[in-house]
């Protein structure tokens, strides 16, 4: 898709259409497509729901700057750009908006490398305390590091430990495993932790051992090929 | 087709087709026995040949997880309609127009089934069956004539029942008139597709399918039986007292079907070996709702039938107003069994508690017959 088509479906008047432009905007690393995905993470603009009945079409969904976040991974963005924008999508009222920056947040910080200022690291520090979404929770979960001290995510099984979604309490556990396996915190100090969590689940796994081992027999088969 | 065959026989002679022909609950008991059975003899004979024909599950991309049901056999539909419809025919009386309705209506939601089945098969992908609109106008032409006949002189009530809707928990029915045949169609899609949307875990539609018939089967049973319906006071007028209806023969279908319904959970029980597909999921609901409509409780259906009102309800919720109208996803994931997927319920839980949802529901169905 070159530049004018994506300028045509981005003004198209179906959300749809411009949504999947948006997906394919963040395919590319470009400055231009960079402003555009910006553009679209400030563009708030809403139909009134009055104005959705008698027929007004939407300016703005979520599911647009949800995947304008997501773009954002592949754009070279500056730590500055990032921040100044960062605001925007983890106050944004539709919650997958909130949960890809968090997810955006988390990339960022680990493979670029960007360090948290400290008013950032008490305001985002804040907002993971006071989450109650699990998908936002999901979301925070890996960057806790970035912003907390070791005693105080360790303080945070206080509010997971019967926290409703076992993904929560699951994820929360392979945070403290990846912390252990990079020495940050040590046996005794999960220890005394991990008797708090709660350990009730309403999921589990079955595996179908028929499937398993034919997946193994094609497995070989592929290798061999 | 036995109840006629009893007939013949010697009038003065205790036989057991003749003590059978006499009483309902033999027959019913006999056609869920046999459609059991049928579905349960038939249904490993199927899969080396469904798997042959390529009628295998393929993996959904709006499904969360659904590897592990790659492969498996489906279009067990067949066998359910097959045992009850073999079941109805053989155990109900053929000139009961309530027997002919139901029939008719389960040939019509069968077929239509069956070719969305069969599209999407030869299509090889899960969007390509039979496009909205015919759906639609397949179902809304079951519903028309359905309501056509509950409207008409030579339908089965008698004429203060026509155009009339009984009410939950409310003595006195409700009269609409003609409005009937719309509020029949509508009822009619309705419920099709909500059971259709609700078949997509193991054992899921077939549970509170049985739960569903079981309910309508007790409702059937007593409106049919002069002395338990002038109990229950079905259906109480205040100028011209009770009028009642001769729908008894409705409870062989519906046992029919839950007799199928039973055999076709020996294998659909987690972890499925065989699923429904279209062919299935269109039967059951199209056949719900002719018998709803038919013994004038489809407005019940939303206590009856809660679980299946909650999976379309929250698809409209989702793709009308979220999706549609406000641009947002209202739920995590819809039909209501993917978003409690999504939350992190495991399958067996899921519908172990949607059996349980729908065994109360069926419980405070039934307490609308005394409550009104």
């Amino acid at each position: 898709m070159d530049r004018d088509e994506f300028a045509a479906k981005l003004n198209h008047p179906k959300w749809q259409v411009r949504n999947l432009a948006v997906k394919n905007l963040g395919e590319h690393s470009d400055e231009q497509y960079k402003n555009l995905l910006i553009s679209l993470i400030k563009d708030r603009r809403s139909s009134s729901i009055v104005k959705r009945f008698l027929g007004e079409p939407f300016y703005q969904v979520g599911f647009i700057r949800r995947n304008a976040w997501n773009g954002l991974l592949k754009q070279a963005l500056s730590q500055d750009e990032f921040f100044a924008i960062l605001p925007l999508g983890i106050e944004d009222p539709y919650y997958e908006v909130r949960s890809a920056s968090w997810k955006v947040l988390d990339h960022m910080l680990y493979t670029r490398q960007w360090q948290c200022s400290n008013e950032w690291k008490e305001h985002l520090k804040f907002k993971i305390l006071k989450e109650r979404n699990f998908e936002i929770m999901l979301a925070m979960m890996p960057l806790m590091e970035k912003v907390m001290e070791m005693n105080e995510i360790l303080n945070f099984s206080h509010k997971v430990k019967t926290f409703k979604s076992w993904r929560v309490r699951g994820a929360f556990f392979d945070l403290l495993c990846n912390l252990f396996k990079r020495k940050m915190l040590s046996q005794d100090q999960i220890r005394a932790y991990l008797p708090i969590v709660h350990l009730r689940s309403d999921y589990f796994k079955p595996i179908f051992l028929l499937k398993e081992k034919r997946q193994n027999l094609d497995r070989e088969l592929e290798a061999q090929a | 087709m036995i109840y006629f065959l009893s007939q013949w026989l010697d009038p003065n002679a205790e036989t057991l087709l003749r003590l059978g022909h006499r009483y309902i609950s033999f027959r019913a008991g006999v056609a869920f026995l046999m459609s059991m059975f049928i579905v349960m003899w038939l249904m490993p004979k199927s899969f080396d040949l469904f798997s042959r024909l390529g009628w295998v599950n393929r993996q959904r991309s709006y499904m969360i997880d659904s590897s592990s049901k790659e492969g498996v056999p489906i279009m067990g539909g067949i066998h359910i309609f097959m045992a009850s419809f073999l079941g109805m025919i053989l155990w109900c009386d053929l000139s009961d127009l309530y027997v002919l309705a139901s029939v008719f209506s389960a040939v019509a939601f069968f077929g239509l089934g069956l070719r969305d089945d069969l599209l999407k098969i030869k299509a090889g992908h899960h969007d390509e069956g039979v496009s909205r609109l015919t759906k639609y106008m397949i179902q809304g032409g079951v519903g028309f004539l359905l309501g056509l006949m509950l409207t008409s002189s030579w339908g089965p009530h008698g004429e203060l029942l026509q155009g009339t809707f009984s009410l939950p928990f409310i003595k006195e029915p409700f009269h609409v008139g003609g409005l009937q045949i719309p509020i029949t169609i509508f009822v009619v899609v309705f419920i099709s597709n909500a059971v259709n949307f609700a078949d997509g875990m193991d054992g899921l539609a077939t549970g509170p399918s049985l739960m569903t018939f079981l309910g309508l089967a007790i409702f059937s049973y007593i409106l049919g039986n002069v002395i338990w319906s002038k109990h229950f006071l079905f259906f109480y007028f205040h100028d011209h007292g009770i009028q009642s209806i001769d729908c008894s023969e409705l409870v062989v279908v519906c046992c029919s079907i839950m007799g199928a319904l039973m055999g076709f959970l020996w294998y659909n029980a987690y972890p499925a070996t065989i699923f429904m597909g279209d062919c299935g999921s269109m039967y059951l609901g199209g056949v719900m709702a002719t018998v709803s409509v038919l013994l004038k409780q489809e407005l019940l259906f939303p206590i009856l039938g809660l679980f299946f009102v909650l999976e379309l309800l929250s698809v409209l919720i989702q793709d009308w107003i979220g999706i549609g109208f406000l641009g947002k996803r209202i739920f995590f994931r819809a039909p209501f069994h993917e978003y409690l997927k999504y939350l992190g319920y495991s399958e067996p839980k899921i519908v172990v508690r949607m059996w349980i949802l729908s065994a109360g529901m069926m419980v405070l169905s039934l307490l609308s017959l005394k409550l009104r």
